[in-house]
């Protein structure tokens, strides 16, 4: 079994899955796991969804594996199956929690109080950035989290949509206007701190 | 990376990488056990019945249903998708088609290719659209090249894109085979863009 030194190219270990070898897969997940696992979490608003999401996501991109066509990074590949995958967790996760809203709430406990108040604060945050961007259309959705927030740049986000770049490129412009607007309502700072703009977005890699 | 708005990422713990990419990867040996055999060497069988159709100057539909067709056996309603995107679930982009009881109807759907054929000719479907819409009076639309899959559940889907679309989405074309042409919407002095737009009316 060969071992992940991190040098391996994508697209090659992406090759060698392809033809059987699970343990290039397996290389390709630890590779990948946390961005995809924090893009998740941006897509849902929800640690404990975004850990399911992102198993299924490799899940996913595993079974279309006979129409990805990897050159470089797998990355904007799975971005676009974890659109797909979070999209539908979204739906479980809301009705779940309509069924919670009925049961009694558990006891609060106090185990480990300052890791799980992070993770209900963040979680918190998210939502209501999710709740800005959710006015978007679907479309605008997936151009702001995978090029503003994951930093691809318009030809790869273009290429793993199946879309023109400038069709990336306008979908992102009406979505940062959009959310400008939206999100300087909700937190109450300066628009462009808050939105990313093309200089911006070459400065988060 | 962090746009200001977004809360601080978070790694995942180490050891709950590992036992992840295990469990992903015993998914992976699963899923090869379960792939018959004329699906793994798709790419070789597939290429191989191609030619030999096209050389013997046959129809591609012919080569794909080599592969793995499978008749529709619900016929209750169907499914007409605007793009060839499949994800298991209820939810899909485009329209569930279903034919009305009554004289002259058995309430089942005989060819879901033809029907949304017509759909997408009045202007019901349009490319990537989440769902379908009221047919334009008047209007004449391009219809895209359709082909026939048949889901899990036995119900057909007619999907836009070429005969192998099915295998690429993970289907079961159906059985008989069933594909159609592209048919661009007729010139008109009228229709500037035979693909997007209707003909004989104003969009």
């Amino acid at each position: 079994m060969a071992v992940d030194n991190g040098e391996t190219p994508d697209a090659r270990l992406w090759a060698r899955a392809c033809a059987g070898d699970h343990s290039a897969f397996g290389d390709l997940f630890a590779r990948h796991a946390n961005r995809i696992h924090n893009y998740c979490f941006r897509r849902i608003g929800s640690w404990s969804l975004a850990e399911d999401a992102t198993s299924q996501t490799f899940m996913e991109a595993w079974r279309r594996r006979s129409s990805i066509a990897v050159t470089d990074s797998l990355l904007p590949w799975l971005f676009v199956a974890a659109n797909n995958v979070c999209r539908n967790s979204e739906r479980a996760g809301r009705r779940a929690a309509n069924l919670l809203a009925k049961a009694p709430l558990p006891e609060h406990v106090g185990d480990h109080a300052d890791e799980v108040a992070a993770r209900i604060d963040s979680e918190r945050q998210m939502q209501r950035v999710l709740s800005a961007l959710r006015t978007l259309k679907r479309a605008d959705q997936d151009v702001v989290a995978m090029c503003d927030w994951e930093g691809l740049s318009y030809d790869e986000a273009a290429a793993a949509l199946g879309v023109p770049v400038g069709t990336v490129r306008s979908r992102l412009s009406r979505a940062r206007a959009r959310l400008k607007v939206l999100l300087t309502d909700d937190v109450g700072s300066s628009a462009d701190d808050l939105v990313g703009t093309d200089e911006l977005r070459g400065e988060q890699a | 990376m962090s746009v200001q708005y977004l809360p601080l990422t978070r790694d995942l713990p180490p050891e709950q990488i590992v036992a992840m990419r295990a469990e992903l990867e015993a998914f992976v040996a699963r899923e090869e056990r379960a792939t018959p055999w004329w699906r793994k060497r798709r790419n070789v069988t597939g290429g191989l019945v191609v030619a030999l159709i096209v050389a013997t100057g046959g129809g591609t539909a012919a080569a794909y249903a080599y592969l793995h067709p499978r008749a529709v056996t619900d016929k209750g309603s169907a499914r007409c998708y605007t793009e060839a995107v499949y994800l298991p679930g209820a939810k899909f982009a485009g329209t569930t088609i279903a034919s009305a009881v009554g004289e002259g109807s058995n309430g089942t759907i005989e060819d879901a290719l033809d029907t949304c054929a017509s759909l997408w000719q009045v202007g019901g479907l349009r490319a990537g659209a989440a769902r379908g819409s009221g047919p334009v009076a008047g209007a004449t639309y391009s219809v895209p090249a359709l082909v026939g899959c048949t889901l899990p559940g036995g119900m057909a889907a007619v999907f836009p894109g070429p005969p192998d679309t099915c295998d690429q989405l993970g289907l079961a074309p159906e059985s008989p085979p069933a594909v159609r042409a592209a048919v661009p919407a007729p010139a008109t002095p009228a229709a500037g863009a035979a693909t997007e737009g209707p003909a004989g009316s104003s969009p």
